[in-house]
């Protein structure tokens, strides 16, 4: 996965430099993109193996939990290139979905439903 | 007149105002579909009645779903990249696969519901049918307005109106895009494959 610099001009055209961080060298990333498809595809297998493979309870939401965030971390980091992304972005995205997840775990935890 | 609106801007950034709207914007959609997902798994398993969620679910055929969306996410990364590089013709031929994927799901989710509903689920009937339709319901309709807008730079393209110069547009409509599918990513775990 080449790692890329982000250049943060003041001024730039609206249109067609993509907004610096896809745009701003014009590499041919499909191999990459194909690699990360590739590794996404192979999780998704081994998720939908889980749910028919008889796991302990426990073990099966530990695991099917930390694939779901790794898939959804390599869409968020190399297809929409959040990893390439200054500081600003990161944390417009992060901040929130941070806050959302704690949310979810806090009702749970309010309604008695996160054991059990 | 057109290249006035396209003249250069200032943005304290650096970075286009409309990817940083997008962004915010995708932000505040993790909140929306945080609440309906904590709703979903606050009210999981409470159900009096049924159906319930392991006599109805169909896991491959709806795995086939998920994959096909996960892979829509594939192709529209590809017309991100083609338009950068210039490839116009490359960029149409991944937009319109990503909006056939996009179909695709959409219709096989149509499909879900309508034999839910055959076999007694409905929005009224109990809490797992309440939650599920409103989660499911709401991210279909995403995908749905997601497939418009790739009609849309389909369209733009074919009036001569979607070129190199316009990159930012397709890469904005490709973060709601990917959005959709992460969102789904999340759902499809949670509501589908984590045991009741």
């Amino acid at each position: 996965m080449a790692e890329r610099t982000e250049s943060r001009p003041v001024r730039h055209q609206a249109a067609g430099e993509a907004g610096k961080g896809v745009g701003a060298e014009l590499h041919d990333l499909t191999a990459e993109y194909i690699r990360v498809a590739v590794v996404l595809a192979v999780v998704t297998l081994i998720e939908v193996a889980t749910y028919y493979v008889a796991l302990a309870r426990g073990l099966t939401i530990g695991v099917l939990l930390v694939l779901s965030a790794l898939k959804f971390s390599l869409v968020v980091l190399y297809f929409m290139h959040l990893k390439f992304e200054g500081r600003l972005l990161k944390y417009v995205f992060s901040g929130p979905l941070l806050l959302a997840v704690v949310v979810v775990i806090a009702l749970m935890a309010l309604f008695g439903v996160l054991i059990g | 007149m057109a290249e006035v609106a396209h003249a250069e801007h200032y943005t304290s950034t650096g970075i286009d105002h409309r990817k940083v709207l997008m962004w915010l914007f995708l932000g505040s959609e993790c909140l929306f579909f945080g609440s309906l997902i904590a709703t979903y798994q606050v009210y999981r398993g409470q159900s009096l009645v049924g159906p319930h969620p392991h006599e109805i679910f169909n896991i491959a055929y709806t795995s086939i779903s998920a994959f096909v969306l996960l892979m829509s996410s594939l192709t529209m990364a590809l017309a991100v990249n083609s338009i950068r590089l210039g490839n116009l013709p490359a960029t149409r031929v991944w937009l319109l696969l990503t909006a056939l994927q996009g179909s695709i799901f959409v219709g096989g989710q149509v499909f879900e519901f309508t034999t839910f509903v055959a076999h007694g689920l409905s929005l009224q009937v109990n809490l797992f049918g309440t939650t599920f339709f409103v989660l499911t319901g709401f991210h279909g309709a995403h995908v749905t307005v997601g497939i418009i807008m790739l009609f849309s730079l389909l369209f733009a393209s074919v009036l001569g109106r979607l070129g190199p110069a316009q990159a930012l547009t397709v890469e904005i409509v490709g973060l709601y895009w990917h959005f959709v599918d992460i969102v789904w990513i999340v759902i499809f775990t949670v509501v589908y494959l984590l045991p009741y």
